[in-house]
């Protein structure tokens, strides 16, 4: 397995007594997009400045390609391009300006790169116009511009879509999955918006104030909530009562056309066999029966809701 | 570092509206000078005579006041803008250090502020020396360049010290209040405590400038420790400030 691009090992951040971060341990791989999901104000965005070295965790360690960002910042983020909550830029130059003007302090290779990371945005036809004159969208295609000044392996986006028309999130959707196919770079995203996320990631965290509710690829995770299978039968009526005597069995609801929604208890050890055998054995016939899988939406709200409940 | 500080330059530059006042306040004040004294003496050559000379030139100090003033709106400006602006944490995620960054940018801004007074100064010389004046002597080298220091100087000092409240201060507005409020009236209130305290009149930077500009004073060498570090203060309060502004 290859070593992780950002590994975060208990990080907390705390403003006064509020713990804004708790205990947060996580890693990204390289060559993957990471989704950072979490409601408006979970730690999303202080998480990120922290991976970033903008702001200092109270407590734990996090290192960026292998560094330190404490310690030597200046290594970690060599090769890391980011958008902060928005990008921003100097109004009054333009688009090409502002790149030169970045890629100076970036140094080495940047100052060649600026019209190609121009292009690989669509940004070159208005390049010489000054920045106060771009949309947001604009803007946003010009921060990952200027993010992959440093041809990064690793970026940072914060809530990237926010504010954009459907074909800005579009498009900003295919730019992300390819910085991550064709260029292999890794993408970290955050943000609130679970279709997004569910769309572009690879893997992803779940975080709610300030702590981490999960961690893994987007398969673990929905696989890790609750259980529930459709059963389709000669007698639903009778199917719900011997459903509902089975241990490993939560719930059942019969849905308008007939098909029995069932849900099982995660602890409960079963199989999909075993239900239908005790369907079978029961003297009913059984058309069909199948898992059905949770939207992200549904599990995210079930592990919000849990950690609510906590 | 060169390359950084020759983007910054050319940034700043790109100011336009802010450079072109600048430029432009100063250079038609000095202009509108030498036109209204040409016309007194069309008007009635009796009363007054034809302007040039010293007398031209001693206009300058009132251009170095407005100079002076754009000189602290743009250390001010340069010094906030990038807090104000949001700008400054994709700076640092370049790996610049905070220290470099304000460093880099205390030469430029004296530079463009300076660069941005000459022209005034220019037009005011060349009308001295231009201009005739009958009965008065011609304006010497010496002349100019007491001008010319006394410009640089006032104008150098000022923008370093805006540009140290601007980066305390971290809104352009605010910083550009306060700069002025301490150049314009801040400075005399201080210089009052001499009124008690004779003897701190040397540290005071206005007579320290004044004692700089005029020179051949044996005191120069205190005055220009006291212009030091009165620009070393405030400039450390921004550093200050700079190393610790989460961005």
């Amino acid at each position: 397995m290859s070593e992780p691009i950002i590994r975060c090992e208990g990080v907390s951040r705390k403003f006064g007594s509020r713990a804004a971060l708790d205990d947060i341990t996580l890693e990204v791989l390289p060559g993957r997009c990471f989704g950072f999901l979490g409601p408006n104000g979970a730690g999303k965005t202080t998480l990120i400045r922290c991976i970033l070295g903008l702001a200092r965790p109270t407590a734990g360690r996090i290192t960026v390609r292998g560094h330190d960002i404490s310690r030597d910042p200046a290594a970690a983020l060599a090769r890391v391009g980011a958008i902060v909550e928005e990008p921003r830029f100097y109004g009054y130059l333009s688009g090409r300006q502002n790149l030169e003007l970045w890629a100076a302090y970036v140094g080495s290779e940047a100052p060649r790169r600026v019209e190609t990371v121009l292009d690989r945005v669509h940004l070159m036809d208005r390049a010489g116009d000054k920045v106060s004159t771009y949309s947001l969208g604009m803007r946003q295609r010009l921060g990952v511009a200027r993010a992959l000044l440093c041809d990064p392996e690793l970026l940072v986006l914060d809530e990237p879509t926010n504010g954009l028309d459907p074909d800005g999130v579009a498009e900003f959707r295919t730019l992300i999955r390819d910085l991550v196919e064709t260029d292999g770079r890794a993408v970290f995203v955050s943000s609130h918006l679970l279709d997004e996320v569910q769309k572009v990631c690879d893997d992803l965290a779940i975080v709610d104030h300030g702590r981490l509710l999960m961690s893994g690829t987007l398969a673990d995770l929905l696989d890790g909530g609750t259980s529930s299978l459709r059963i389709e039968c000669d007698d639903p009526t009778r199917a719900q009562g011997v459903l509902a005597a089975l241990p490993a069995v939560t719930a059942v609801a019969a849905e308008p056309s007939g098909i029995l929604a069932v849900q099982l208890d995660p602890d409960q050890p079963t199989t999909r066999a075993a239900i239908n055998r005790s369907l079978v054995e029961a003297g009913l016939g059984v058309s069909r029966l199948e898992p059905r899988s949770q939207s992200l939406e549904e599990r995210y709200l079930e592990l919000v809701h849990e950690e609510g409940r906590s | 570092m060169i390359a950084i500080a020759r983007a910054e330059l050319r940034r700043m530059l790109k100011r336009r509206g802010l450079i072109l006042a600048g430029l432009l306040a100063p250079a038609l004040i000095a202009l509108a000078i030498a036109v209204t004294f040409e016309i007194l003496h069309i008007v009635n050559p009796g009363e007054h005579p034809v302007v040039g000379g010293t007398d031209l030139l001693g206009f300058a100090s009132a251009i170095a006041i407005i100079s002076v003033i754009f000189g602290t709106v743009i250390g001010a400006i340069f010094g906030a803008e990038d807090v104000a602006n949001g700008t400054l944490r994709y700076l640092l995620l370049t790996g610049c250090s905070r220290l470099r960054l304000f460093l880099i940018r205390v030469p430029l801004v004296a530079l463009v502020a300076i660069l941005v007074a000459l022209p005034a100064l220019v037009i005011l010389i060349v009308g001295a020396f231009a201009l005739p004046h009958p009965g008065e002597a011609a304006p010497t080298a010496g002349d100019v360049w007491q001008q010319v220091l006394g410009l640089l100087v006032n104008v150098g000092v000022f923008s370093l010290i805006a540009y140290g409240i601007g980066v305390a201060i971290r809104s352009t507005g605010g910083a550009i209040a306060v700069a002025l409020g301490l150049n314009l009236v801040g400075l005399n209130l201080i210089g009052s405590i001499t009124l008690i305290l004779p003897a701190a009149e040397r540290w005071m930077l206005d007579p320290a400038i004044t004692r700089i500009t005029n020179g051949g004073d044996s005191s120069i060498l205190i005055a220009l420790l006291a212009t030091v570090i009165w620009v070393a203060a405030f400039l450390l309060l921004g550093l200050v400030r700079a190393l610790r502004t989460e961005a």
